[in-house]
């Protein structure tokens, strides 16, 4: 993160409020972490599999985070949650609570064609697509939308895992 | 149009203690003509792309603009007084007449619905004719999900689709459902759609 210096923050602030969305590039020095995920089974909300991020990554996620939550919105950087998605599993309602939603991309290999987009739809149905992109943050203002993962279909070989937070 | 005269004398017996909620399905429901007229007119009806969170597949008009004389003559039928009288005996449930959603939908490789309870105006029965065979590996059957406290929980049947075959399941606010993502290059064609209450 020291590559972001104020310049460039102020620089993708502004680009931030006038498109509502950013995305950043090679987040994490280090994006392989081994986490113990769980099933979420609740199949008008979702079908896929939730992790805690340890206190230690969470830490870690903070200080390179803090700059741009700092610049951005004067705040803290919040707690991470991870997602996991395999082939049969979706999102309809991403599960965070605020309105900036923040989402960092840690799936190595993803294969078009297979579902698993990270879409934005507002009530007029109209929907914005998160690129995919491998160590990634992206930044979104999610007010009066509605965040959700499409479902994994059976060609899906690889899972798809994403952090995320909101303020 | 005709059905198989041995389906007449079913009751409503066996919809009305169907688990986790009503439903039904019928083996060879319609005679072998009459569902070969109703496969070969569905042929030449296009299809449109559906697309949403919460399905894909491909999805006909409502047929009551179609123009092909063999499903004019199956919506003519299928609200006719004595089909629907038919479908009160075996469902037990009392419909709305000259009122039909009807319409023809394929799913190819990779469409899928996910669950949810078609509630929607007064739809009272929602149904299926299956105009194509899926093995279970194949997918694109139909899951019925058991519930708790008003939410689905586990799928604990899969009416698997059979050309002929007629499925339908009241509406109501458990009957929640899903069809399973098709995994095959062959499609799974049906006529489906739902009567009012």
């Amino acid at each position: 993160m020291d590559k972001y210096t104020p310049e460039v923050l102020a620089k993708a602030k502004r680009m931030f409020e006038l498109q509502k969305a950013l995305q950043l590039h090679k987040i994490l020095d280090s994006a392989d972490q081994k986490l113990s995920f769980k099933s979420y089974n609740e199949p008008l909300l979702g079908m896929y599999s939730v992790a805690k991020i340890p206190a230690g990554i969470q830490k870690q996620l903070a200080k390179k985070i803090y700059p741009i939550t700092k610049a951005f919105f004067k705040k803290k950087c919040p707690l991470f949650t991870a997602m996991q998605f395999k082939k049969g599993e979706y999102c309809m309602q991403l599960p965070v609570q605020g309105r900036y939603h923040i989402l960092i991309n840690l799936t190595k290999r993803w294969q078009e064609g297979t579902g698993g987009e990270i879409l934005y739809q507002d009530k007029n149905g109209e929907v914005i697509e998160v690129p995919d992109a491998y160590n990634s943050l992206t930044i979104i203002d999610a007010k009066q939308l509605r965040g959700f993962v499409t479902y994994l279909n059976h060609h899906a070989k690889y899972k798809k895992t994403i952090y995320i937070a909101a303020l | 149009m005709q059905i198989q005269k041995k389906h007449l004398k079913i009751t409503a017996s066996k919809f009305k203690q169907a688990k986790p909620y009503p439903h039904l399905e019928i083996l060879n429901f319609f005679t072998t003509e009459s569902i070969a007229k109703i496969a070969d007119a569905l042929q030449r009806e296009p299809f449109y792309v559906k697309q949403s969170d919460l399905f894909s597949f491909k999805q006909t008009a409502d047929l009551v603009s179609t123009k092909e004389p063999a499903l004019q003559e199956l919506r003519r039928y299928l609200l006719s007084e004595s089909f629907m009288s038919y479908m009160e005996q075996i469902t037990g449930l009392k419909l709305k007449r000259d009122k039909l959603d009807l319409a023809g939908t394929m799913y190819e490789d990779t469409d899928y619905l996910l669950c949810h309870d078609d509630q929607l105006d007064k739809r009272k029965i929602a149904f299926l004719i299956y105009l194509s065979d899926m093995t279970p590996k194949e997918g694109g059957y139909l899951n019925i999900f058991d519930n708790k406290k008003g939410k689905p929980t586990k799928i604990v049947k899969k009416i698997i689709p059979k050309y002929n075959k007629l499925a339908l399941f009241e509406v109501s606010k458990l009957s929640f459902h899903s069809v399973e993502e098709v995994k095959t290059n062959r499609q799974r064609i049906a006529i489906g759609g739902w009567y009012y209450g």
